[in-house]
C-alpha cells in the first residue's frame, strides 16, 4: 500500500506556491524554482495589444509598460475581493503563469499548496481555491507564515514573522496548526516604508524628481537599520540633470519606523502565550520575507526585546522562495488520500 | 545517548507533522464545503487557561473559606471606583492575616498572582459593579464617519447605545446610563465629567471605524495605554480632536494611570466585548477582521475614574457594511453582542431577567 503510494507520488507533480504581495515564487518537485513581481497588466487596446504582442503581461515586463497596462497588484490590499472580476482573474493569471514557468508534462496531475498572507488567508480561501483550481487537480490553501515554518520543521516553539510588502504576519507555532488566535497581522510593512521614504525624501529633497516606483527601488537596495559603515548615494534627476543625493538618513528613518509595532506585537503576542514556553518562542524567532533582508533587522529586534529576556532572532537563508519550498514540501507530504478527497 | 534523543525528536516531529497534515487537510475540506467540521482548537492555550482556572479557583475558595472579611458578597455596594486603592490596604512584605493563625498568606505569595493581568481584582476582592455609562461616539455638529450612501457615525452609536441599554437595563442590579440620548454636541470632557459624577463603575463608549481602500470590516476595542502602531495613535488623534483640556490638567490625569484596578478591569472588559462581537459577527460575514484588543492613548478613556473601553464595532468605509447598519436587525445584533461580551465580563449569566426585549 506504502509502495502503491509512493509510486504515485512520483507520477505526479508537486508545488509549492507563495503568493505574494509584492513577489509570488513557485517550486516544485523536480526542484525547479522561480520567482515573479506580482503584478498582472492587460493591453489597455488594441494599438497597446499589437505593439506588446502578448494578451498578459507578468512580473517586471508588465511593470516596464505599464503606461499601455491595465495593470493590476493582485492582493494589494492584502484581501482577494470575492466578485470582484478583475482582481480574481488576476491572480488566476499569475497562478497560471507560475504554473507554466515550471513546465509541467502534459497529463501529469498537479497537486499544489498555495501559501498566502495570513490576512488574505482568513478572507479569501474559497476565493484563492477557486482562482487555483482550474490549473491543477487538487488545491489546498495555508497561510504563509506556516509553510515558511513547515520548512524550517520550526513546527513547535518559535515565532514566524513573514514582512512582506502589504503585511506583517506573526505566527506562534506550537506543534499545532496555528489558529487565528496565534496569529497577527499588522499593516506598517514594506509599502509603509516606502511612503515613508517617499515622505521623507519629498521634504528633504524638494526639487528632485522620483516617484514610488524608484523609491521602492532605492530601498530594495540599500535597505538598513542602525549603523552602516559610508553613505547611501542616488542619482535623481533634478531639471532634468541626475544628480547624487546622500539618502543614508531617510532610508534608516523609514526602515525604523517598522520596528515599534513589531516590538510591540511580539511582546504583546508571546506575553499571552503559556509562561512555560514563553522563554522557548523567544529564542526561536525567525524573520521571513522580503523584509527580512533589511540589514541589521535582527539585531535591532534582539537589542530592543532584550529588557524581556534571552533573545534569538534568525533570518531565513533564502526569503525569496522559502513559503515556496515550505509550501512544495508540505504538497510532498501530504497523504495520497487526503490529495484524493480534495481532488472530488 | 544523542542518537536516541535524536530519535525521540524526529519520532516527536512526525507526531506532530502528520497531525498538522490532517488538521490543513480538514480544514481544506471545510473551506471547499466537503466538512461540517471546523478544524481543532489551540490545545496548548486551552490547557493553560483550563490550568489557570483552575488555580484561580483554588486560591479564591482557600481565601473565602479562611478569610477574617467575613463574606466577601456583604461589601457595601460602593461604586468601583471607591475600591481602587484596595491593594495598598496590605503593602508590600506585610502578611494578609487571616482568621486561622496557620493559614497566613505572605505578601510573597500573594503577589505573583495580583500581578497575573488576566485574573480581575474585581473577581478576587469580590467588587460589584452597579453603574454602567454607554457612550454613543460623537453626535450634533461632530457626525463622526460617514459611509459613502451618507450614513453617519453619530446615528449609528445612538441607536446602538440606545438598544444596548435596554437590553442590559433587563438585568437587576444595574444602573445603566447614556451619555446623550439624542442628537447633540457632546464635547469630550462633558461625557468624562456625566460619568465620574454619577460614579460609574464601567464606561464602554461605542464607535464605527473608517479604513478607507480596504474591501472589508474590521472589529477592534480600545483601553487606555501607550501604543505605538500608527494607525492607532491615529485613530486616537482623530477621536480626540476637540479636547479643551490643559497640560495641567493633562498631567492630573496621567497619574490616574497608575491605578492598576481600573488597567487591568479594562483589558478583561475589553476583550470580552472584542470577543463576543468578533465571534458572532464573523459568523455571519466572513469579509470582517478581528484587530483584536489595543492601548491607545484616547483622552476620554483616560479621564473616566472607572475601568472604560472603546469599542469601533464595524466599518462604514465597507459598503456592504453600511447598507447592514442602516438595518435595524443588524443594529440589534450589534447591541446584542456587546451585551454578550458585558454580561460575560461581569460574570452575572445566573442573575434573573426581569423582562425579555
Amino acid at each position: 500500500m506504502e509502495q502503491q503510494d509512493i509510486s504515485a507520488k512520483k507520477n505526479s507533480l508537486y508545488v509549492g506556491i507563495d503568493l505574494g504581495t509584492s513577489s509570488s515564487a513557485i517550486v516544485d518537485s523536480n526542484r525547479k524554482k522561480f520567482w515573479v513581481e506580482s503584478y498582472v497588466g492587460w493591453p489597455k487596446d488594441f494599438i497597446a495589444a499589437k505593439v506588446l504582442g502578448k494578451p498578459v503581461l507578468f512580473g517586471s515586463d508588465a511593470l516596464k509598460n505599464r503606461l499601455s497596462l491595465d495593470i493590476f497588484r493582485p492582493l494589494e490590499h492584502g484581501v482577494l475581493k470575492e466578485g470582484s472580476s478583475k482582481e480574481g482573474e488576476s491572480v488566476k493569471e499569475l497562478i497560471h503563469y507560475l504554473i507554466s514557468l515550471v513546465k509541467p508534462e502534459k497529463d501529469v496531475p498537479i497537486y499544489a499548496v498555495v501559501g498566502v498572507p495570513a490576512e488574505s488567508f482568513k478572507v479569501n480561501k474559497k476565493a484563492i481555491i477557486k482562482a487555483v483550481s482550474d490549473y491543477v487537480t487538487a488545491v489546498i490553501v495555508v497561510s504563509e507564515p506556516f509553510t515558511v515554518a513547515y520548512a524550517m520543521d520550526l513546527l513547535n516553539n518559535a515565532m514566524i514573522i513573514d514582512i512582506g510588502a502589504g503585511t506583517v504576519d506573526f505566527c506562534i507555532m506550537h506543534g499545532t496548526l496555528p489558529t487565528e488566535e496565534d496569529q497577527r497581522t499588522i499593516l506598517t510593512a514594506g509599502d509603509y516604508i516606502d511612503n515613508q521614504l517617499f515622505k521623507l525624501l519629498s521634504e528633504k529633497f524638494p526639487v528632485s524628481t522620483f516617484n514610488l516606483n524608484m523609491v521602492r527601488q532605492f530601498k530594495e537596495q540599500n535597505s538598513f537599520v542602525g549603523n552602516i559603515k559610508g553613505l547611501i548615494k542616488v542619482e535623481i534627476p533634478v531639471s532634468g540633470k541626475l544628480t547624487e543625493h546622500d539618502i543614508t538618513n531617510e532610508i534608516r528613518r523609514a526602515c525604523e519606523s517598522i520596528i515599534p509595532p513589531m516590538v510591540e506585537t511580539i511582546s504583546e503576542m508571546i506575553a499571552k502565550f503559556d509562561p512555560e514556553y514563553q522563554s522557548l518562542i523567544r529564542s526561536n524567532i525567525v524573520l521571513a520575507g522580503g523584509g527580512s533582508q533589511i540589514r541589521g533587522l535582527g539585531d535591532a529586534l534582539k537589542a530592543v526585546l532584550k529588557d524581556f529576556g534571552s533573545i534569538q532572532v534568525k533570518i531565513v537563508d533564502d526569503p525569496m522562495f522559502s513559503g515556496a519550498a515550505g509550501a512544495m514540501k508540505l504538497a510532498q507530504e501530504m497523504p495520497k488520500h487526503y490529495w484524493e478527497k480534495l481532488n472530488t | 545517548m544523542k542518537r536516541e534523543n535524536y530519535l525521540i525528536t524526529s519520532w516527536s516531529t512526525q507526531r506532530i507533522k502528520s497531525r498538522m497534515l490532517k488538521d490543513i487537510f480538514e480544514e481544506n475540506l471545510y473551506i471547499n464545503g466537503l466538512a461540517k467540521k471546523k478544524p481543532r482548537a489551540n490545545r496548548r492555550r486551552a490547557r493553560f487557561f483550563k490550568g489557570a482556572a483552575l488555580f484561580v479557583t483554588l486560591i479564591m475558595f482557600s481565601v473565602y473559606k479562611n478569610s477574617d472579611f467575613g463574606d466577601f458578597r456583604t461589601l457595601p455596594a460602593l461604586p468601583l471606583a471607591q475600591y481602587m486603592t484596595l491593594p495598598s490596604i496590605h503593602p508590600p512584605n506585610v502578611p494578609l492575616v487571616l482568621k486561622n493563625e496557620e493559614m497566613v498568606v505572605n505578601y510573597e505569595e500573594y503577589q505573583p498572582f495580583l500581578s497575573q493581568r488576566d485574573i480581575p481584582l474585581r473577581s478576587l476582592f469580590g467588587l460589584k459593579v452597579r453603574t454602567i455609562v454607554i457612550d454613543p461616539g460623537h453626535g450634533g455638529e461632530d457626525p463622526g464617519t460617514s459611509g459613502q450612501s451618507g450614513t453617519r457615525e453619530k446615528d449609528i452609536t445612538l441607536d446602538i447605545a440606545k438598544r444596548l441599554l435596554q437590553r442590559l437595563s433587563r438585568y437587576d442590579g444595574y444602573h445603566i446610563l447614556l451619555t446623550r440620548t439624542q442628537d447633540e454636541t457632546l464635547s469630550l470632557e462633558s461625557r468624562i465629567e456625566f460619568a465620574n459624577s454619577q460614579n460609574a463603575d464601567l464606561y464602554v463608549s461605542i464607535h464605527v471605524n473608517n479604513i478607507p481602500n480596504r474591501p472589508y470590516s474590521i472589529i477592534e476595542t480600545y483601553y487606555f495605554g501607550p501604543n505605538s502602531d500608527r494607525s492607532a495613535l491615529l485613530l486616537a488623534e482623530k477621536e480626540n480632536s476637540g479636547t479643551q483640556y490643559t497640560v495641567s490638567d493633562f498631567k492630573v490625569m496621567v497619574q490616574k494611570i497608575s491605578n492598576t484596578l481600573k488597567y487591568q478591569e479594562a483589558k478583561v472588559l475589553a476583550r470580552s466585548i472584542q470577543k463576543s462581537l468578533y465571534g458572532n459577527m464573523h459568523r455571519s460575514n466572513d469579509n470582517i477582521h478581528d484587530y483584536g484588543v489595543k492601548k491607545a492613548p484616547f483622552i476620554v478613556l483616560l479621564g473616566v475614574d472607572m475601568p472604560s473601553v472603546l469599542t469601533e464595532v464595524t466599518c462604514l468605509s465597507d459598503r456592504e457594511e453600511e447598507k447592514k447598519l442602516n438595518s435595524e436587525v443588524y443594529r440589534e445584533d450589534i447591541a446584542r453582542f456587546m451585551e454578550e461580551g458585558i454580561i460575560q465580563y461581569l460574570q452575572i449569566k445566573n442573575n434573573p431577567i426581569k423582562s425579555e426585549v
